[in-house]
């Protein structure tokens, strides 16, 4: 199977994230391995979601857990919205 | 994202029940990452934080309607991502540009119409400086939402394509095609400097 620079970018993301069926793959890695273009563009289309990725979380607060003040904000959004309901 | 199956039935029956532990229990576990992907989308802190605290009083307030086919961190952070949307919505003056011009041509023999350059080095280096940072992130949000939100979804927030899916309430087959797009124009908004800088 014969694979153009035009298919190798359509696989480019099932490539990165390794879900490629070994067939397609294999053709893939051939395309690659004579084609410097498709190499150069892979590299750049890689650093791209790296540089993406860095960008987004080197300046950002941690992410695992919420500031405690809203938290709290949502407890007490929660308790004030339920008891203004009318019973049931 | 989220508890095991036995826990997750556990705390929704509990929510059902209304027992305060279990609101704290869904506030706590999943508020932190929430919050994350709002401040993402919104670029903004205190907007985030009331995207966050609405989603989460819609949620109280359609948990009855909520049918457990997905799970409550996947259903929270549906709300949330939408409830950023609409918020952002209502800001936008301008309409969004077309990303078709930032996307890769091909011949008719299927080669690459432009010659690609690796910029890669320079812009690995270059990413350890703040300014840089800035920059890769005004390009991100150069995206259209749509695709600009797959993109933090997947590469950002590290989903997988049927959770990003299902967050955005599109076929996984949209998800992959938006990923792919967005990616390709963010590599040419960067490439534009990167590769100025790596001459």
């Amino acid at each position: 199977m014969m694979m153009t620079c035009r298919d190798l970018y359509g696989f480019l993301d099932d490539f990165l994230d390794g879900i490629l069926d070994a067939p397609t793959l294999q053709t893939f890695e051939r395309h690659l391995e004579r084609c410097v273009s498709c190499r150069k563009y892979l590299a750049s289309y890689r650093t791209t979601v790296t540089l993406a990725r860095d960008s987004e979380l080197a300046d950002a607060p941690a992410r695992t857990e919420a500031p405690e003040e809203l938290v709290l904000a949502i407890l007490h959004a929660r308790t004030a919205a339920f008891s203004r309901q009318p019973p049931e | 994202m989220g508890a095991p199956p036995v826990q997750e039935a556990e705390l929704l029956r509990a929510l059902r029940a209304g027992r305060e532990e279990a609101f704290e229990t869904l506030v706590r576990t999943h508020s932190g990452r929430m919050l994350s992907v709002c401040r993402s989308i919104l670029r903004n802190e205190e907007e985030a934080k009331d995207a966050v605290q609405e989603a989460f009083v819609s949620a109280f307030r359609g948990l009855s309607n909520f049918e457990g086919t997905s799970l409550l961190g996947t259903w929270l952070h549906r709300i949330a991502v939408n409830a950023s949307l609409m918020r952002l919505r209502s800001k936008k003056r301008r309409p969004e540009e077309s990303i078709d011009e930032l996307l890769p041509t091909f011949k008719d023999d299927g080669h690459a119409r432009v010659e690609p350059r690796d910029w890669s080095p320079s812009a690995l280096q270059l990413v350890e400086s703040r300014e840089t940072r800035e920059f890769v992130r005004g390009c991100i949000d150069r995206l259209p939402d749509m695709y600009r939100v797959v993109l933090l979804l997947r590469d950002i927030e590290e989903m997988d394509t049927s959770e990003a899916a299902e967050i955005l309430g599109v076929s996984e087959g949209v998800v992959k095609v938006r990923l792919h797009r967005a990616r390709h124009a963010l590599r040419r908004l960067l490439a534009e400097r990167f590769e100025e800088r790596g001459r």
